[in-house]
């Protein structure tokens, strides 16, 4: 059997160029609108995707100057009405408290019954003015810590803890939840959570190559994004998802037009992502060549409203033909779709006493 | 009861409001029973929020805490707990739902009013404008200890943080103006932060604000800054008639018309079909709430002591407590209570009415709301909201996610009957459920 080539694609605002608004079909009350949130999620499901990705910025963003929400509300909006693809927000770790992104990030993961991943991502500095902080230091740092105290958080209750035993009236076992005490110098949290252990046990970590130090910092993550096109995939390692802002031909302009286009009017940054341009089916013959080179491709779109309906009628078909697709099962976790195993708990000592009942799951 | 004449209801045409409170951690909510779900399952929520909107209840609240409770030193092992982060949780069932209001807990200490903000006003543009937020103030070094900045607050400083946050949320809420953002720049006491938001408005403009505090301090933060007051008084009428004109006096000193302020307290209610079957139902929810272990735990706080090797249907211990206050930083019941006086009382009581240490403590725990025959209760609730009492009710299901059936199935068509509940939603927002004007800083 091939390797499958894992398809994440990104749905903030109007697309990933700053100009996207003005080709957008969505005034920009439509590009807050759950019903628009709830069409990229029936889309992806139908079309195989294992995940949609929910880029945030406290800041205002030059692509989307109507705004945008919170991601994680973004990603919890559609746990409840999706039953297979994988949300994954981002949940900024420079100035956010650690035990909130924990508590969030695991009740995500509860209600959507094991799909939920985290994008951990640094802030740009201006984002301390907005919490009253100073501005971090070593933000690569900061996340590694938080990353840290977060799966720490995670493993603060064992998967059995809630052991309703009738017979002594406890609730719970508190042999069986923990306190984390991390410490970085910096800040310290105490724990447990005040959630318990989620399905997955913890959600699968994203974090940008460019926000990882060095080599030794690869175990914070599950998946790194790349921006690099040489980018392999490590067994044993993390996974490798390959970041790309496409730029597609539509019927009406090829996508060099399109994107000369949306250039002279806002040009974009570069954000360390690979870009493509072209047709639908060019990049369908790509992404299946890079099926066993890396593990996944997450897409960002120029403009979603165009683009998007170019990838639903040309590249989703053509890479579900060519079977390097495989889409999630509804019920799976987003760990058993990507082969990453659920984590031990770090606290876990020994074989279950005998319970005389159990949360059920 | 007595009923009363039409002549002595202040609000003749009232109607009850319901909001179901989802506690998360408590002893109130029985766990031993086979009926019991689970308290964290998605499913469990699902059942319960959809049964509330079946129900047209206003509003699914959810309780927050952000450190597991603690006696001596050890993680409190009796009760339910374990519960998702609200704002999160709201924002799936707003997924699932289409008119019921969706209220989170949330402490202005341990928070900063930028993300917050942000938060709660991506929750209401999803929810096409459900979103409420109840403010809460609970601050101790001991619940510090889970965040970054340790959180610290001093006592009598709290509230005052508190109106600076709302003020600061209330700012970020008001940047858009249909087209773009003003940047938010707030310099204060507590706060020193610069920032443009990125939420626009949703239908109701701002969340709606509850506020669950009882101190005079807390009722004057709730009177000049919320829609909703969340109280404790839901058993004793008397009780909850003068809370309710207390808060109806402070919000006509605060410069806001009388009415302007919603008084929603928490309770509990058992319907049955008969008396007999109601008085036996009730006995039997407090003695699943109250277990042996779990009278002796709340005795053995007021004493200070691990009581656990008492015989719970044995008398108290004939000793004093060994500590003097009742320790208010681990979230124990009964908090900064002088733990020799409350001692005394009790053991008077007991004496009283020949009662062992279990029976004491239920007791003490019997009037924890309404029990009675859905017509019973119609009556009764009607006429609580009728005299001015409260605007309705917050109610706690003592069994999850089974819990509100019989009020939703008896006691809602029973109030409808008498036409103290309305038979659709009155909009699409929590604000017109309510009967809400426009948010404060809007007017
Ligand atoms: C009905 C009610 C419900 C409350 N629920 C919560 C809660 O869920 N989480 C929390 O941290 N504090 C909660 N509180 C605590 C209050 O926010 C406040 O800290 C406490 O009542 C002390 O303030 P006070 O002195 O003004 O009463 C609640 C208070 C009341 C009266």
């Amino acid at each position: 059997m091939t390797t499958p080539v894992h398809l994440f694609l990104d749905v903030d605002g109007g697309g990933w160029h700053p100009a996207a608004w003005r080709w957008s079909r969505s005034t920009p009350d439509e590009v807050f609108s759950p019903g628009r949130l709830r069409g990229f999620a029936v889309t992806a499901q139908a079309h195989g995707l294992t995940g949609l990705t929910f880029e945030d910025s406290p800041l205002p963003d030059p692509r989307n100057p109507a705004g945008h929400l919170d991601a994680v509300q973004r990603a919890a909006f559609l746990a409840g009405t999706t039953e297979a693809v994988g949300l994954l927000p981002v949940a900024a770790t420079t100035y956010s408290e650690p035990f909130h992104v924990a508590a969030q990030i695991a009740s995500l993961d509860h209600s959507s019954a094991g799909r939920a991943g985290w994008i951990a991502t640094t802030s740009p500095a201006a984002a301390a003015r907005g919490v009253g902080l100073p501005v971090a230091q070593d933000p690569a740092g900061e996340l590694a810590d938080v990353v840290h105290a977060v799966r720490a958080l995670w493993d603060s209750w064992e998967d059995d803890a809630v052991v309703r035993d009738v017979a002594t009236g406890r609730y719970v076992d508190r042999d069986r939840l923990h306190h984390v005490d991390v410490d970085t110098g910096r800040w310290s949290v105490k724990g447990p959570l005040t959630v318990p252990r989620s399905p997955q046990g913890h959600a699968v970590v994203v974090v940008q190559e460019d926000d990882l130090r060095h080599r030794a910092d690869r175990s914070t993550a599950d998946v790194v994004l790349s921006g690099d096109a040489g980018a392999r995939r490590s067994p044993g390692g993390p996974l490798v998802v390959l970041d790309v802002e496409v730029v597609l031909d539509t019927d009406a302009h090829p996508a060099v037009d399109r994107l000369a286009a949306l250039e002279a009017r806002a040009p974009a940054p570069d954000r360390g992502r690979i870009r493509w341009a072209g047709s639908g089916q060019a990049l369908a013959a790509w992404l299946a060549d890079l099926a066993g080179v890396v593990d996944g491709v997450r897409l960002h779109a120029a403009v979603l409203d165009e683009d998007l309906s170019t990838l639903l009628r040309t590249t989703f078909p053509a890479l579900r033909a060519a079977r390097v697709l495989q889409p999630p099962l509804p019920g799976a976790t987003l760990r058993t779709t990507l082969g990453l195993e659920r984590p031990a708990n770090r606290y876990a000592t020994g074989p279950a006493l005998v319970r005389t009942g159990g949360d059920p799951r | 009861m007595t009923t009363p004449s039409r002549d002595d209801l202040r609000f003749p045409d009232a109607v009850v409001h319901f909001g179901v409170f989802f506690q998360g951690v408590n002893h109130s909510t029985i766990w031993s029973d086979p009926r019991s779900g689970s308290q964290i399952a998605h499913s469990t929520f699902v059942q319960l929020v959809r049964t509330a909107e079946r129900g047209l209840f206003d509003a699914f609240f959810l309780g927050e805490g952000l450190r597991l409770r603690e006696q001596r030193g050890k993680i409190h092992d009796l009760d339910v707990v374990g519960r998702p982060d609200a704002l999160t949780e709201l924002a799936t069932l707003a997924g699932l739902t289409t008119h019921i209001g969706l209220v989170a807990t949330q402490n202005t200490t341990y928070n900063d009013p930028a993300d917050l903000a942000r938060r709660l006003a991506s929750l209401d543009v999803l929810s096409g404008g459900r979103a409420a937020w109840n403010v809460v103030t609970t601050d101790n070094a001991w619940t510090g200890e889970n965040f970054r900045r340790g959180g610290y607050l001093d006592h009598a400083d709290r509230y005052e943080r508190a109106a600076r946050f709302v003020r600061t949320a209330q700012r970020v809420w008001d940047s858009w103006d249909g087209r773009r953002f003003t940047p938010v720049d707030v310099q204060d006491a507590f706060f020193d932060v610069e920032f443009t938001p990125t939420v626009p408005r949703s239908p109701q403009q701002h969340p709606v604000l509850f506020q669950a505090g009882d101190s005079p301090a807390g009722r004057d933060f709730a009177t000049r800054t919320a829609d909703v007051v969340f109280s404790r008084h839901g058993t004793d009428h008397a009780d909850a008639l003068e809370f309710a004109d207390d808060i109806r006096r402070r919000t006509v000193a605060a410069g806001r018309p009388e009415g302007d302020v919603l008084v929603l307290p928490g309770t509990q209610i058992v319907v049955a079909d008969t008396e007999a079957e109601v008085e036996e139902k009730a006995r039997w929810v407090l003695e699943q709430q109250v277990t042996p272990a779990t009278a002796l735990s709340l005795v053995g706080q007021v004493w200070g002591e691990d009581l656990s090797h008492l015989d719970p249907d044995g008398p108290l211990p004939a000793h004093d407590p060994v500590i003097t206050d009742i320790d208010g930083t681990r979230g124990a019941h009964r908090a900064g209570a002088d733990a020799r006086v409350l001692a005394q009382r009790w053991r008077a009581v007991a004496e009283e009415g020949g009662f062992s240490l279990r029976e004491l403590v239920l007791h003490h725990s019997s009037e924890r709301g309404f029990a009675g025959t859905a017509s019973q209760l119609a009556d009764e609730l009607a006429h609580w909201v009728r005299s001015g009492a409260s605007d309705g009710f917050n109610i706690t299901p003592y069994l999850v996610p089974s819990g509100l059936d019989d009020i939703v199935d008896q006691l809602v068509p029973a109030l409808q009957d008498r036409g103290a509940y309305p038979r659709e939603y009155a909009g699409t927002t929590l604000r017109e459920h309510l009967g809400l004007r426009a948010p404060l800083t809007r007017r």
